[in-house]
């Protein structure tokens, strides 16, 4: 019991070393560019929590949301006097609006995700995003999901159970599992089953019988097309229920409660957290138990469980370094870090990279969020990573880039983002080096888990056969596409 | 062919007859390739050398149909386009509605022999005017508001294709970019060719020769991820074998679109099993001064097309492919004032083949319309891929669909 306590005590001081922080780096955030694993280094564990998660920062607008909510309020005032076919063509507009400001956002916060100070906060939102599903499909408004992603934001400095109650009252999950067709006399069990089974306590940690009383308990809840929730009585079961044992008039917020008196409210968190940030295998209840205990004594408080996970001696342990594979958006997000790009501003190179490689912006196969692990690899997406990572190694050919694109690269530039590919200094520097020195130079730079020898003898054969700028190309995408990359 | 890109064995014939050389242990080691692993006892079905296979031709940024196939008949098309109109006497008139762009003319001897189908008007409801979105669209035959984790042809292979890692391809894409085509929900062999290294050993190929000496992984999920690299390394070195031995039997434009026909034309006449392939070429998107812009792109188009048709006959696989091109949109029936079109609705579609019945389908699209109004498409882009699953491939529609669309009876 002692030693099972003793792995969530933080990692002593003795142990805070470069690989420490190199660890710490890429599973906080996506990379491990020297200058980010410096900065990391020389805070320490518990000085890099609180320099990444003291304060929020949200996303600004993206330019094709702002003021989408007035034009939306317009058409919103028109539909009351429209005749059907005009009623038809304004919602066809909001549609589209909707649309174009999805690809919108998602390029935004690629760029946004992408600041690394902003790395950890947006890894743990996009954790967050994993676990409280809501997607593209079936939320049916951009402005929705992005004011989801706020939501989360603003919650992670608070309890657990907060969270909770706010998001699933949120525009976004209200219409994702269809609580706004849940009411009295009607029940629609979607949202409650889903709160028990993939937010809150996992399977076989409720019956049948708590789902229906919750889902009537969670009755009352309606979305409008502006995305506002409100709840009205008459739609809600103000009845006596029986969940987990106990009896009341419990309305949503009751559910919530009760459910955090479970005692698997309090694994089911960090063991989806391990999963995420330490493990595809995840720890057992008997591991995760010292932890769960902690967590529940701080009043579920996330900032609690962030800085006990993230100091442990558990989260050290040589175990668990370099062998997780990186999800499409660890991958992406990373290698701009790794070689110092920026976001391409075209939907087409990066949402759609994103989704060829199989995570594509709010858009999880399903509600229970992404498998992860091995999943994330085969004959395709090793495909689809291999062309992301050439067509970094090209300068952006003009004339192939649409109107809109352009547009896009301009504003980009304007903004002082303007290293889109791999610069000629960075290729003509990898063909100048010999094949030793560049393996054991490219292996520590990008490799979580280094592996100079096996590089080398790829780049040997690279040398043998080619030069020039060629030979730069070819080394680069070597290492970039080598299966040590796929690993963080 | 040097030694060194040889060295690796691609098929288990090579392997057994390359193993007295050493590289027998590579058998035993945790990076091997699956048809090395696999039972030895597992059967290897024969190839099956008569499989339909479907080429698809992107053109990306948007294609002019109204340029591409021209209605000279109508007074309308002149009087949206005072400057962008082709006049008749510039056309490959084919009858007495309409004729192919100027630099179309082997299209049109294409089509006058049958070879060649239009599908016109070609669009969907509610149309969507971002590239990026509509092509979305496109590729993975959705709704216009919905949104689909995989592409159409992915879901086809859902359907039809089952195979172990190390059997060929199902679908392969020229280029380096893995079309949203092909995204499925199972795990399927696919693949995308590295063009960028010429005919010099690609990357991939060297990394294949280097894994032989590889470490053993230090983990799990290392050796893993070792095990399905070299799987696509095998299939990578066994194309690129493929493509440099290729003799072709005719000769293609030296264009970027007939490079990437030709080595699909190497592909299919390798007998490699291939069911889909997928090139793309770009610059559709003309705003402006599109005249001297989409003249060049109609002549690659038209010269890769036909050359790589004619090659196919040839080499006497002309009954075994179809080939179709796709864009994202037509454009804008009224020109702009920059000499160009905007982003607009339907266009025709070009399907070619040995085996058509017939060569005009759908209605032509009524353009009695005001300034800057768009063409409301009368042939739903899902019924031209519902016949090609249904009437091509042999399966059903509706599997990868969701639902049944009209057949349009080309095939």
């Amino acid at each position: 019991m002692s030693a099972l306590n003793e792995s969530w005590s933080p990692l002593p001081d003795s142990e805070w070393n470069r690989e420490t922080a190199k660890h710490l780096a890429a599973r906080l955030g996506f990379s491990i560019n020297p200058a980010i694993v410096n900065r990391i280094e020389s805070l320490g564990p518990s000085g890099t929590l609180k320099k990444y998660f003291s304060s929020i920062r949200l996303q600004p607008v993206p330019d094709k949301l702002s003021g989408m909510g007035i034009s939306m309020l317009d058409m919103q005032r028109q539909m009351k006097e429209a005749s059907p076919e005009e009623k038809r063509e304004i919602r066809q507009s909001i549609q589209k609006q909707n649309r174009r400001s999805y690809q919108d956002y998602a390029v935004d916060w690629y760029q946004f995700a992408r600041e690394p100070r902003n790395s950890a906060q947006e890894k743990l939102v996009l954790f967050f995003q994993d676990v409280w599903v809501v997607a593209v499909q079936g939320t049916r408004s951009t402005s929705a999901l992005f004011d989801y992603q706020n939501l989360i934001r603003r919650n992670l400095g608070k309890a657990y159970p907060d969270m909770c109650k706010e998001l699933a009252v949120s525009a976004a999950m209200v219409r994702y599992l269809n609580l706004g067709q849940n009411r009295k006399g009607s029940p629609n069990e979607n949202f409650a089953r889903e709160l028990f089974e993939l937010f809150c306590l996992g399977e076989g940690n409720y019956s049948e019988k708590d789902i229906k009383e919750a889902a009537r308990a969670t009755t009352g809840y309606t979305v409008n097309q502006l995305d506002e929730v409100r709840f009205f009585k008459k739609r809600h079961d103000g009845g006596r229920k029986t969940i987990f044992g106990k009896s009341g008039n419990f309305d949503l917020n009751g559910v919530v409660d009760l459910v955090f008196q479970q005692p698997a409210a309090a694994r089911f968190l960090p063991k989806e957290m391990a999963r995420f940030y330490l493990s595809d295998n995840g720890l057992s209840d008997e591991e995760i138990q010292p932890l769960a205990d902690i967590w529940k004594a701080s009043g579920y408080s996330i900032p609690k469980l962030l800085v006990t996970f993230f100091t442990s001696r558990k989260f050290y342990d040589p175990a668990y370094r370099g062998n997780m594979i990186k999800s499409p958006v660890q991958f992406y997000l990373g290698m701009l870090q790794d070689l110092d790009l920026d976001v391409f501003p075209s939907p087409r190179r990066c949402v759609n990279q994103l989704r060829t490689m199989g995570q594509q912006f709010f858009n999880p196969p399903n509600v229970r969020g992404w498998v992860g692990g091995r999943h994330w690899i085969n004959s395709a997406t090793l495909t689809a990573r291999r062309g992301l990572v050439q067509s970094l190694m090209y300068p952006v050919n003009k004339q192939k880039l649409n109107a809109d694109e352009e547009r896009a690269l301009e504003r980009a530039q304007e903004r002082g983002k303007t290293a889109f590919t791999l610069s000629e200094a960075q290729i003509n520097s990898m063909a100048s080096m010999d094949s030793s020195q560049l393996a054991k130079s490219l292996s520590a730079r990008f490799y979580s888990n280094p592996d100079p020898a096996s590089l080398e003898a790829v780049l040997q054969k690279l040398h043998a056969t080619q030069n020039g700028r060629q030979l730069g190309v070819s080394c680069a995408v070597a290492a970039l596409t080598s299966p040590a990359y796929h690993l963080c | 062919m040097s030694d060194s890109l040889n060295q690796f064995p691609t098929t288990r014939r090579e392997f057994l007859r390359q193993s007295a050389g050493g590289l027998g242990l590579i058998a035993f080691s945790s990076v091997a390739p699956a048809f090395l692993t696999s039972s030895v006892a597992a059967k290897i079905p024969d190839a099956e050398k008569d499989r339909s296979i479907l080429v698809l031709i992107q053109l990306a940024g948007g294609n002019d149909g109204l340029n591409t196939v021209v209605p000279f008949e109508n007074d309308h098309y002149y009087r949206l386009r005072p400057k962008l109109a082709l006049q008749k006497n510039d056309l490959h008139v084919v009858n007495d509605q309409f004729g192919f762009h100027p630099n179309c003319g082997e299209l049109a001897n294409l089509y006058r022999d049958g070879h060649l189908a239009v599908v016109q008007n070609v669009g969907y409801p509610n149309p969507n005017r971002s590239h990026f979105r509509s092509m979305e669209i496109w590729e993975t035959a959705s709704k216009s508001d919905e949104y689909l984790t995989s592409g159409w042809m992915g879901r086809f292979f859902d359907n039809c294709c089952s195979g172990t890692p190390n059997d060929d391809p199902v679908g392969l894409s020229v280029g380096n970019e893995l079309p949203d085509a092909f995204v499925a929900e199972n795990d399927h062999n696919i693949f995308s060719l590295d063009t960028s290294q010429g005919r010099k050993p690609s990357v991939g190929e060297n990394m294949l020769d280097a894994m032989q000496t590889a470490p053993p992984a230090s983990n799990d999920n290392a050796s893993f991820l070792q095990h399905t690299l070299m799987n696509a390394l095998v299939t990578e070195r066994r194309v690129q074998k493929r493509l440099r031995r290729y003799k072709p039997m005719t000769e293609y434009p030296s264009t970027g679109l007939a490079r990437k026909l030709k080595s699909v034309a190497a592909l299919i006449a390798s007998g490699q099993e291939t069911r889909v392939y997928f090139v793309s070429i770009g610059g559709f998107d003309t705003h402006a001064n599109q005249l001297q812009r989409h003249r060049q792109l109609m002549a690659q188009l038209s010269g890769a097309m036909a050359a790589f048709q004619k090659d196919l006959e040839a080499h006497n696989l002309q009954d075994q492919v179809l080939t179709m091109t796709f864009s994202e949109f037509g454009r804008r029936p009224s020109e702009n004032v920059s000499g160009g079109t905007d982003h607009g609705t339907a266009a025709p579609l070009f399907v070619m083949g040995s085996k058509l019945k017939g060569s005009l389908f759908g209605s032509a699209p009524d353009l009695n319309l005001k300034k800057n109004k768009d063409m409301t498409y009368s042939t739903d882009f899902r019924s031209v891929y519902s016949s090609v699953i249904k009437k091509w491939f042999q399966t059903n529609p509706e599997a990868v669909l969701g639902k049944a669309f009209d057949d349009i009876g080309f095939i």
